[in-house]
């Protein structure tokens, strides 16, 4: 067998650490067992690279801090926030947040710049109506009510007739009782009570 | 003199409990051990049943052959062989059911034997043993001297009307045709495995839930016993009918409804409470029937038209 130099071993090195990975291409494990088998350093390298991944797995799993993480700003968590809508766990997390977080600070102090403004807007009072609109809008307004008296008379005229005349339980299937006239006898053949007499289908049952 | 009589018929009437009270267990166990025996015996014959309830009366002659705890029983050209938890139909290519275990349990403490006695039925020496219970006669059994076979029984309802009897029309204490069933018997089953009972009772009106399996059509199946009488609960989720139903008769227990069936052997009921349906079947008593529906979830109401029209007309 053809043994491969050390020093044109390194060509093929950044395969071996595909091979720890399973993700070899077809023909391509072929070259690294073969190169493996005259390359010390290559070797070495394997043994090293399989040690250190042995290692990674054995790891415990560790929680990564949200601070950490790039896009766990609260966002529309802010708004509630300073409506006072935030569940406890959620307030916690808001509020350790803005404590590192310049970006969300300064859009919470923005959001209640707005708030502030929008309170002190002067209040509007609505134009007064003419004797002839608020007819109209009264009239309008009793005419509805008569329709919604109406539509609820109807529904509750619908509801008392099916709770009157309806069905009340509907059968969904029909049952062959002679599957459960077996299944009874089988347990009732070890029963030592009066088991002495044979269970009997049914008249109609018996198939 | 006088503290020595008073000391005397003390220990007599000690003497006197003790005595009574070790006949009445005696006879308690002796039932238990009727049974047992009667539940092995080996014989053949034909077998008369009859069942009242209501307006009701069913009636039939079957032939039975027993060897241990196996029975075949021959009824309208049919044979099926049961015991040790199996069932199935000879000569039927599906296969049978084999329940996968069971439990046992003890004849309830209601049960009392008042007696038993040398009789002669069918030429044969038998003891009929009588089963009180509040000291009413409950039932009445013919036990055969030589093989422990049961010759014929006797249950009475609560009012003390006869409601199921049974009588071997012939007795034979040699089985023949049995053993051909069984070497001819298929060796495939069904297995029928143990399942939770889900919402069931543990005790119904003095009847204990002993196992609970899956049953047919999804359903669960609950076996309840007193060690002297015993039924079985199918619950299946949903609204179902069963054809065998359509002619049945209605039971009123309390004002609440159950459709009911009777065959020879047992009571069959069907009913639909909150979604789900309820098929029960034993050979309880008819009281005690009513007890044990007093206990179970009651059927649905039906709507109010449905209610006034069965109030004015039944």
């Amino acid at each position: 067998m053809a043994r491969v130099k050390a020093s044109d071993a390194c060509a093929t090195a950044g395969l071996v650490s595909a091979y720890l990975d399973g993700q070899l291409l077809p023909g391509e494990l072929d070259v690294v067992v073969e190169h493996l088998n005259g390359c010390a350093e290559c070797i070495a390298e394997f043994h090293a690279l399989r040690e250190v991944r042995a290692a990674v797995r054995t790891l415990p799993y560790l929680e990564v801090p949200d601070r950490l993480l790039p896009d766990t700003h609260p966002g529309e968590q802010l708004s509630a926030y300073l409506d006072g809508q935030l569940a406890t766990a959620e307030h916690d997390f808001v509020l350790s947040h803005i404590d590192y977080c310049t970006d969300c600070r300064l859009e919470l102090h923005e959001l209640d710049a707005a708030r502030t403004a929008i309170r002190s807007l002067p209040g509007l009072e609505p134009p007064e109506f003419t004797s002839v609109q608020r007819d109209r809008i009264e009239r309008e307004r009793w005419s509805r009510r008569r329709v919604a008296t109406a539509g609820l008379g109807i529904a509750a005229a619908a509801a008392l007739f099916f709770a009157t005349f309806g069905p009340s339980s509907s059968p969904v299937g029909d049952l062959d009782i002679n599957p459960y006239l077996d299944q009874h006898q089988a347990r009732v053949s070890v029963e030592p009570g009066i088991n002495f007499i044979p269970a009997i289908a049914p008249v109609g049952g018996t198939p | 003199m006088k503290r020595l009589l008073v000391r005397s018929l003390l220990i007599a009437a000690l003497a006197m409990v003790l005595v009574g009270a070790a006949a009445t267990s005696a006879l308690a166990v002796e039932l238990e051990d009727y049974l047992t025996e009667a539940g092995e015996a080996s014989f053949a014959g034909r077998q008369a049943t009859l069942c009242n309830y209501g307006d009701r009366s069913e009636f039939s002659v079957v032939t039975v052959e027993h060897a241990g705890a196996l029975v075949m029983v021959e009824d309208a050209g049919s044979s099926q062989m049961v015991g040790g938890g199996r069932y199935s139909v000879a000569g039927d290519a599906a296969a049978g059911i084999a329940l996968s275990d069971w439990s046992s349990g003890n004849t309830a403490d209601r049960y009392v034997t008042a007696s038993a006695d040398p009789e002669t039925r069918l030429g044969r020496d038998v003891v009929v043993v009588t089963v009180e219970e509040d000291e009413a006669v409950r039932a009445r059994l013919w036990f055969d001297d030589e093989t422990g076979a049961a010759l014929g029984s006797e249950v009475y309802d609560g009012s003390g009307e006869l409601y199921r009897l049974s009588w071997m029309l012939d007795f034979d204490p040699n089985p023949r045709k049995i053993f051909t069933m069984m070497r001819d018997q298929g060796s495939t089953y069904d297995v029928v495995v143990a399942a939770d009972a889900g919402d069931l009772a543990d005790t119904v009106a003095g009847y204990m839930r002993v196992d609970s399996y899956a049953g047919p059509d999804e359903s669960v199946h609950a076996f309840y016993t007193d060690g002297l009488f015993s039924f079985s609960i199918f619950l299946i989720d949903g609204q179902f009918e069963a054809e065998s139903f359509s002619d049945a008769g209605v039971m009123r227990v309390d004002g609440a409804q159950y459709r009911w069936l009777l065959t020879p052997s047992d009571l069959w009921l069907h009913w639909v409470g909150d979604g789900e349906t309820y098929v029960l079947v034993g050979d309880l008593p008819p009281d005690h029937l009513e007890g044990v529906l007093r206990e179970l979830p009651l059927p649905s109401q039906g709507n109010i038209f449905s209610r006034i029209w069965q109030g004015l007309f039944g």
